[in-house]
């Protein structure tokens, strides 16, 4: 009996130890930490308290150790007498998240207890907060936005927060962790009515909010695309398109607000668009839009799109097209013809085209032309110029014509040509050359006269260069001649104009039958009757001698060397010559009288002189070129007045007879030196 | 339930009503008013089942006894401005019926298994509500706005729920349109011609 409530007994302690352990079970130790969530980076200090009744710590020294995660950090005992106080002071926590744990040590350190330490970032303020209203049914409000890029490393609420001053309403969305939109329900917001919206960012570290934005939500709203119901041409209004529109089913119910609409318009082949889109301010839907300066009688293609005040612009409707008024087309016509046929038949074909100009306006959906080609009076003429002009023809009126010029026939004369010159170049010089004209027209060519000529050496400036020079130069000569002429210079004017006597009529000397001159001739001696030994002409005194030139080959002292030869020398010293004029000229020499009895013993040497007289040019293969004595038998050397010239052979002497026959007026001395005798 | 109105010269407060601001909100009211009215048929749709409860139907006459015994009030009346109804009493009329109906549709909308399009036409009808509150500031400085009416609706079953919706809607259907047509004449842009 007693064990069995001994043992009721134990169970009981044992169930009350138990649910007493339950209740009252403490951890060995505290820790105290000044926040468990820290800034990233930045100091932690704990305190670990550990129980006195800690069965780790009865009846020991205690130890007290500290670990941050799986390694040990150092600490300090606090100020404490039982040394059961441990502080530990991590100066720079960069964990994200770390278990700080307490520990005692035994044999081994066993943990008496830990706490988790956090660290990050407060929350940047979100940015770029956005909101746009969506019309169509239901109604919403959506709200986006951009948080901040540094990560925080805890866990950040973001809730958006709505304040309607006309209703004094204040509205608070909480979003899921990691959602930075919000779509706001109708009852949030009052359609025109603003509103202020902001986003707050929240952690344990701290918050922070973005710039609030305040919007009417109408005026947010992005619209759905708008309807175009019928676009026509406006009745006498030319150019223009009138525009009836409608907003979307869904937003019709603001057809009474003033809205911007934008209208594109482009021709229905693309070719043109009429410029910027048309903005059109505070219209409403009732009224239509009227849209002027098009082209006319051309198709449009519009579109619209709409918005409210600053709302985003809706996107572009879908197109509709209208044609404007037709009106009479406008510009011109490039027309060009050809002209095909046989001129022998007298049958022409003359295809006439044309194409729109680049200014040209149709002005209309279907144009036609009409080719009108007025006959004139009578008919063509031929070889007449006619304008022809051909007139596009249309519903509403006639448009500009364009006119050519053609002739029906044409013939070479009509040919006109403006150009009446032509310079032909690079021709040879000395070359005969054969040009025509030829003129062409649609009735033919024609040649015209043939011309022959020749290309002289010395083309016009040559001769306006050579004919002056020339002439200046036989003015020279002309006035050197009459100068030389009228000169007092014997000498110059015997040079140029030697005096050709005339053996016959003499003015040195008149030889007369009563002369009774010695043999020496001279002018002041009479010549020997007997026989003539020479007959010459002296010339100048000695002064003008030294004045000669080099045409004179020999001086005074040569012409005295009367021993030897003397070849182009007639002067003799002592001579003075009453004639200044006379030349030598010629000597004849005989040894006896012409009339001598023995014709053969007269020995006759023709001499001459170094004359340049043409005259006597011929006579010079017949008579030797010096003065050679003659050399007979009995002459005496005194007689001798030229020396032996090895040059000169005597030459055989002429028949004395007819010597005489030659020279009449040596004939004429020997007469008279015979008679003397 | 509706009394005709028609437009009429406004003889007083011209300056008022001609103003720029009161045109603005002229303008809202009307927009929102138009809207309330497009939405009815949908949200009827939504949460009136029973066939024989139609929007536009002869038969809405023989549920007067059914309105009462629900308690659903009557809706003010509304006439054509003139010197018996000046501008104030037509604003505050509006005021008040339109937050009866919010009241009513309140007070129905939780026993409703769809009432997203209720909810929707709640809320505009507290928008177009708060314009009209806007333009009689404008039009009384110092009178105090109406209030939101307490409604307290005797809904035992389903078809009594389903009454009550149906008949809140028909009655804001009408008395909408008579709001309509009182902001139309208060409208002094001369947009409502068609355009010819």
């Amino acid at each position: 009996m007693i064990s069995t409530s001994m043992s009721v007994i134990v169970v009981l302690v044992a169930l009350v130890n138990g649910a007493r352990n339950e209740d009252d079970i403490q951890p060995c130790a505290k820790i105290q930490t000044s926040s468990s969530v820290v800034p990233l980076g930045s100091p932690v200090t704990a305190t670990c308290v550990i129980r006195d009744d800690c069965p780790l710590v009865i009846g020991r020294a205690v130890h007290i150790a500290w670990r941050l995660g799986d390694r040990f950090v150092p600490s300090s005992p606090a100020a404490n007498e039982s040394g059961r106080v441990s502080e530990v002071v991590i100066p720079n926590f960069n964990h994200t998240r770390e278990f700080l744990t307490c520990c005692v040590r035994t044999s081994t350190y066993q943990v008496v207890e830990g706490v988790e330490i956090r660290a990050g970032y407060p929350p940047e303020a979100p940015q770029n907060l956005s909101c746009q209203t969506n019309l169509t049914t239901p109604n919403t409000l959506t709200c986006s936005w951009t948080p901040g890029q540094q990560e925080t490393h805890l866990l950040t609420k973001y809730t958006l927060h709505t304040e309607i001053r006309d209703s004094n309403e204040n509205h608070t969305y909480e979003l899921l962790p990691g959602r930075h939109r919000y779509t706001i329900p109708r009852f949030g917001f009052v359609l025109f009515s603003d509103v202020e919206i902001y986003v707050k960012a929240v952690n344990e570290l701290g918050e922070a909010t973005s710039a609030p934005i305040i919007l009417e939500p109408v005026s947010s709203a992005k619209f759905d695309r708008p309807t175009i119901l019928k676009i026509q041409a406006v009745p006498k209004r030319y150019g223009c398109l009138k525009l009836s529109w409608s907003l979307s089913q869904h937003q019709v119910w603001m057809s009474n607000l003033q809205l911007n609409l934008e209208v594109r318009l482009t021709t229905a082949d693309g070719s043109q668009r009429s410029g910027q889109p048309i903005l059109v301010n505070r219209i409403r839907p009732s009224r239509s839009v009227d849209q002027c300066r098009l082209l006319h009688g051309t198709r449009y293609l519009a579109q619209i799109r709409v918005r409210y005040q600053q709302s985003p612009w809706s996107e572009w409707s879908s197109s509709q097209s209208g044609v404007t008024l037709e009106s009479a087309p406008t510009g011109r016509l490039d027309s060009w013809m050809r002209v095909s046929g046989d001129h022998t038949n007298k049958q022409l074909n003359v295809l006439l085209f044309w194409k729109p100009s680049k200014q040209f306006r149709a002005n209309g959906q279907n144009v036609s032309y009409i080719v009108s080609v007025k006959k004139l009076p009578g008919s063509f003429e031929p070889y007449k110029p006619y304008g022809i002009a051909v007139y596009p023809r249309f519903k509403d009126g006639m448009g500009l014509p364009q006119t050519v010029n053609a002739y029906s026939r044409q013939k070479v004369v009509n040919a006109d040509l403006e150009e009446r010159r032509v310079v032909l170049r690079d021709l040879n010089t000395g070359s005969l050359y054969e040009a025509f004209m030829m003129v062409s027209t649609f009735g033919g060519s024609l040649n015209g006269s043939t011309i022959h000529f020749k290309i002289d050496s010395f083309d016009t400036v040559a001769v306006v260069t050579i004919v002056p020079v020339s002439v200046v130069g036989l003015l020279l000569i002309i006035i050197f001649v009459a100068m030389t002429s009228f000169s007092n210079n014997k000498r110059l004017k015997g040079r140029f104009w030697p005096a050709v006597p005339d053996p016959a009529n003499s003015s040195i000397r008149r030889w007369t039958s009563e002369s009774t001159q010695g043999s020496h001739l001279s002018l002041d001696e009479e010549p020997n009757p007997m026989y003539l030994s020479h007959l010459s002409f002296l010339d100048l005194p000695v002064k003008l001698r030294k004045e000669d030139d080099d045409l004179w080959s020999s001086s005074a002292e040569d012409t005295s060397d009367l021993g030897e030869s003397i070849c182009g020398s007639p002067f003799t010293p002592g001579y003075s010559g009453s004639n200044s004029d006379a030349v030598p000229y010629a000597t004849v020499i005989f040894s006896g009288p012409c009339s001598s009895p023995s014709p053969e013993d007269l020995q006759r040497v023709y001499l001459r002189s170094e004359s340049t007289q043409p005259l006597l040019e011929t006579e010079e293969s017949i008579s030797p070129k010096c003065y050679h004595n003659m050399g007979s038998v009995g002459m005496q050397r005194e007689q001798c007045f030229f020396g032996p010239s090895h040059d000169c052979a005597p030459e055989k002497v002429a028949d004395p007879g007819l010597l005489c026959d030659d020279f009449p007026f040596l004939r004429a001395l020997s007469l008279k030196q015979t008679e003397i005798d | 339930m509706a009394a005709l109105a028609r437009g009429a010269a406004l003889p007083e407060r011209p300056a008022l009503v001609e103003g720029e601001q009161f045109q603005d909100l002229v303008q809202r009211s009307r927009s929102l008013a138009l809207k309330i009215l497009l939405s009815i048929p949908d949200a009827h749709a939504s949460c009136v089942h029973a066939e024989t409860l139609q929007l536009n139907s002869s038969e809405n006459a023989m549920l007067v006894f059914m309105a009462s015994t629900i308690g659903i009030p009557s809706a003010p009346v509304l006439r054509a401005v003139s010197d018996n109804f000046t501008v104030e009493t037509s604003l505050i009329r509006m005021s008040e019926g339109l937050q009866l109906h919010r009241a009513l549709l309140s007070a129905v909308s939780p026993r409703l298994p769809n009432k997203d399009q209720v909810t929707g036409l709640q809320a505009d009808i507290k928008d177009l509500v708060i314009q009209i509150n806007k333009m009689l500031k404008m039009a009384q400085a110092a009178a105090a706005l109406p209030s939101s009416p307490s409604v307290a609706l005797r809904l035992p079953r389903d078809y009594e729920v389903q009454v009550a919706a149906h008949l809140t809607l028909v009655q804001l259907q009408s008395f909408g349109q008579d709001a309509v047509r009182c902001l139309r004449s208060l409208d002094r842009s001369g947009e409502d011609e068609p355009d010819g």
